[in-house]
């Protein structure tokens, strides 16, 4: 039998290799390049579970229109059986306070889980609930999720009168709780 | 001496060792297909790259630490039910396995050590797919609570775990740099186009940037640092600012590629990013982020030079420690 000469042991992985290279650099570098075009298009959808399992989804929109928002505080007013009425933060676990500048993913997030207009809502205001029963001990109530949110006037606003914000005071709820 | 055309325009003092045999002998549409791809490049392009992708992501991973708990724990604000609405991807991640705290916290050093091994070259392979894991973990579980930062060391961290890992540049050596294929660059230095063009394509179709009147709301929200009320006086000025903001977004990654006009890329890049990050106060890490994409396009030249700076303050560490 004849044995394999050192050159073809050589090339054998080579080329596999430059074969492996060349098809895997095309195939990402156009999934990269098709990205640019709309999402919704079909060789866009159909290149969706390559983007995801690789964690590669092309979505750079960061700051794709203007923020609208200068500040914002969140609090979670928690009404007692006894009547009284306490202030708590939305932060979970521990229900802590929540500050715009200092904690800013939370900010991002917090608009993402009160925005009636994505899923979370139902789920964050049923976590919310079951910590409110949790700590007052059964004591609680209600609870609420107050929202007072800075948003930005129009520039012609703001230059005719120098005030950059318009307060907007949300409550949602009040959501009722059952003791224990 | 051997040049190396997919590291850059400089020449290297080193000779190269080739780990395999590349054919240069090829025309036509055949190299002009498999160059960019297969052309030898200086690993340590690779290794350079590895080490400011590994600085970042390990910042940002302990920037995430003091929010693992509300982000991550079966007690936290984000509802592993719903997010698992978003796709049948949210699986893939590893959070959907650990849900307590202590076990959240434990993944979250296990990650940092793959972090830091990625960066020193040890065991980097393990390492970088370990890195990889973390940011499609963190990612897929905390959808609402991502920036775009994370999303960008998420696409990098997938393309540093399938390219050669510069292994010239670790812990355990330092050894003249070897020749490896260009692909894992190529891919990178694409990357950087794809986040700029895509974001530019999607900002055209907003009235905000059409009108030129982003960029005094941005002054006014809640990323800026010094929101004032003037800045709604001065919009005539903002206006045209805007606009250049997007022309430097479409120039930076052309600026890059042009091996002769680089240097100037690089110079507008960061100042761009640097300005950002002066202005707002929220998104340093952004502006980390994009200028580590811009290692991808380090020449031989300059690799050369940030080599022998380090060697030789090994050196005068080694003799002052001798003396």
């Amino acid at each position: 039998m004849d044995e394999p000469s050192a050159t073809s042991d050589i090339r054998t992985p080579t080329r596999l290799l430059i074969s492996l290279a060349v098809g895997f650099g095309i195939f990402h570098a156009l999934t990269l390049l098709l990205a640019i075009l709309p999402h919704d298009w079909a060789i866009n959808r159909v290149l969706a579970p390559y983007r995801q399992l690789t964690g590669t989804g092309q979505e750079w929109g960061m700051f794709y229109t203007i923020p609208t928002m200068q500040e914002n505080a969140i609090a979670v007013d928690v009404g007692l059986r006894s009547g009284e009425s306490v202030e708590r933060g939305p932060i979970l676990p521990g229900l802590k306070p929540y500050r715009t500048h200092s904690q800013i993913r939370y900010y991002y997030l917090l608009n993402s889980l009160t925005d009636a207009g994505q899923p979370y809502l139902g789920a964050y205001v049923r976590r919310l609930g079951e910590a409110v029963l949790e700590e007052s001990e059964g004591r609680a109530a209600e609870f609420a999720i107050r929202m007072d949110s800075h948003f930005i006037r129009l520039l012609e606003r703001i230059d005719e009168d120098g005030e950059m914000t318009l307060l907007k005071s949300e409550t949602l709820g009040p959501f009722l709780l059952e003791g224990r | 001496m051997s040049r190396l055309p997919g590291g850059g325009d400089g020449a290297s003092e080193y000779e190269y060792e080739y780990e395999y045999e590349y054919d240069d002998e090829g025309r036509g549409w055949r190299r002009l297909l498999r160059d960019p791809w297969c052309e030898l490049v200086d690993d340590r392009a690779y290794a350079a790259f590895r080490i400011a992708f590994s600085i970042v992501a390990l910042a940002n991973l302990i920037n995430l630490w003091f929010y693992r708990d509300a982000f991550f724990t079966s007690d936290g604000m984000i509802p592993s039910e719903v997010i698992g609405e978003a796709g049948w991807y949210t699986q893939l991640s590893v959070f959907n396995l650990i849900t307590s705290s202590w076990a959240v916290s434990l993944y979250f050093a296990v990650s940092a050590g793959a972090i830091i091994c990625l960066g020193l070259g040890v065991s980097p392979r393990l390492a970088a797919v370990l890195v990889f894991i973390w940011h499609l973990s963190f990612t897929y579980r905390a959808i609402p609570g991502c920036t775009g930062w994370d999303h960008v060391l998420r696409a990098y961290s997938f393309l540093v775990m399938v390219s050669p890992l510069g292994v010239s540049w670790s812990l355990r050596r330092f050894s003249p740099p070897r020749s490896v294929p260009n692909y894992g660059i190529s891919l990178m230095r694409l990357q950087v186009a794809v986040i700029y063009w895509q974001g530019i394509v999607v900002k055209l179709g907003d009235k905000y940037w059409q009108d030129g009147e982003f960029l005094s709301y941005f002054l006014l929200s809640v990323h800026a640092r010094w929101p004032h009320r003037r800045v709604a006086e001065w919009n005539d000025l903002f206006i045209p600012a805007t606009y250049i903001a997007i022309l430097i977004e479409i120039a930076i990654p052309i600026l890059l590629f042009i091996p002769r006009t680089r240097k100037f890329g690089f110079l507008l890049g960061f100042s761009f990013h640097l300005l950002i990050a002066i202005m707002s106060r929220h998104i340093i890490f952004f502006s980390l982020t994009m200028w580590m994409t811009y290692v991808a396009f380090i020449d031989v030249r300059t690799l050369d030079r940030i080599e022998f700076a380090v060697r030789s303050r090994l050196r005068r560490g080694r003799d002052a420690t001798s003396l």
